[in-house]
């Protein structure tokens, strides 16, 4: 059978790693979505302050499959 | 023609190492990028590997970063004005109060940014023993540590500058680089953009700038305006 599946962006941030911004933002996303699989990670940046990394950031994809509701 | 808001930035990419993880080797990287570079906010990740090394792992991190080269600026008052950048070269005569003075005069219109570039002498080639033509690990540590020492030195420098300028260091960005004179230079216009070459010396007598004509050098390998500021003989 024929599926279709919703793709989504987010994007995470933490002051420690990398590892820690995409958890952040798997984590957010499990609270409304079911049967999370795979995240892809899409982009990765840096903040700076003060000559200073302040926040890492993951930017990553995810996608669900999508129920027409019948 | 541009007009005074207009923005032109350039993109360099920086690789950095580490042994422990790429956050490690990315803030290496930006503090790295940070001493040549104002207002230095964001840089993007383009690469990330792994070099294994006798089974021990190398972060290695490529990063991706944009900064104004452009001389358009806003005054406090929020107009926008243009500003001279000068790139000074100096090393000994950093301790000196004419430097101090020189920049001080430049920068009492709030129209000049300055970086200093301290060039610093140090081994870098590994000799071999004649005899094994092996390198020793004795020989590798000393290097190291000569190294090490080379760089603390020019740092230290730097910071009592800085100090001496007291408030006009916000103007002033500088880093310590490990090699002649004319290669420093070299790395340093690699990733900035400069009107004018400032080359700070000792006294004619004792200068060894002078003597091996470094200003004529630095002229001559970046077509830009060389000043050479010779300190006083007060002796």
């Amino acid at each position: 059978m024929d599926s279709v599946y919703n793709v989504i962006e987010l994007i995470g941030t933490s002051d420690e790693s990398w590892e820690k911004a995409a958890a952040a933002a798997v984590s957010e996303a499990s609270k409304t979505l079911r049967d999370l699989r795979v995240a892809a990670v899409v982009e990765q940046d840096l903040l700076i302050e003060a000559s200073e990394v302040m926040l890492y950031r993951t930017k990553i994809r995810l996608s669900f499959k999508h129920e027409s509701g019948e | 023609m541009l007009s005074t808001a207009a923005r032109i930035d350039k993109v360099i990419h920086i690789v950095a190492a580490s042994d422990k993880s790429w956050e490690a080797a990315a803030r290496t990287a930006v503090a790295e990028a940070a001493k040549s570079i104002r207002e230095l906010t964001f840089a993007k990740v383009i690469e990330r590997d792994l070099l294994v090394n006798d089974g021990l792992l190398i972060y290695r991190i490529k990063l991706e970063i944009e900064f104004q080269v452009d001389r358009n600026r806003s005054d406090s008052a929020g107009l926008p004005i243009q500003v001279r950048r000068y790139l000074i070269v100096a090393n000994q005569t950093l301790a000196n109060t004419e430097l101090v003075s020189w920049v001080a005069a430049k920068s009492s219109d709030h129209r000049a940014e300055f970086h200093v570039v301290v060039p610093q002498t140090a081994p870098s080639v590994l000799h071999a023993d004649p005899a094994t033509g092996l390198i020793g690990p004795a020989a590798h540590t000393m290097v190291l540590e000569s190294r090490h020492a080379s760089l603390e030195e020019g740092e230290r420098r730097l910071a009592s500058f800085r100090h001496a300028l007291g408030e006009i260091a916000d103007s002033v960005t500088g880093e310590v680089v490990l090699s002649d004179p004319v290669t420093a230079t070299r790395v340093v216009m690699g990733r900035s953009s400069f009107d004018e070459i400032v080359v700070s010396v000792l006294p004619a007598g004792i200068s060894r700038w002078l003597k091996l004509d470094l200003p004529s050098r630095i002229e001559r390998a970046f077509h830009l305006p060389v000043t050479t500021l010779v300190e006083r003989d007060d002796s």
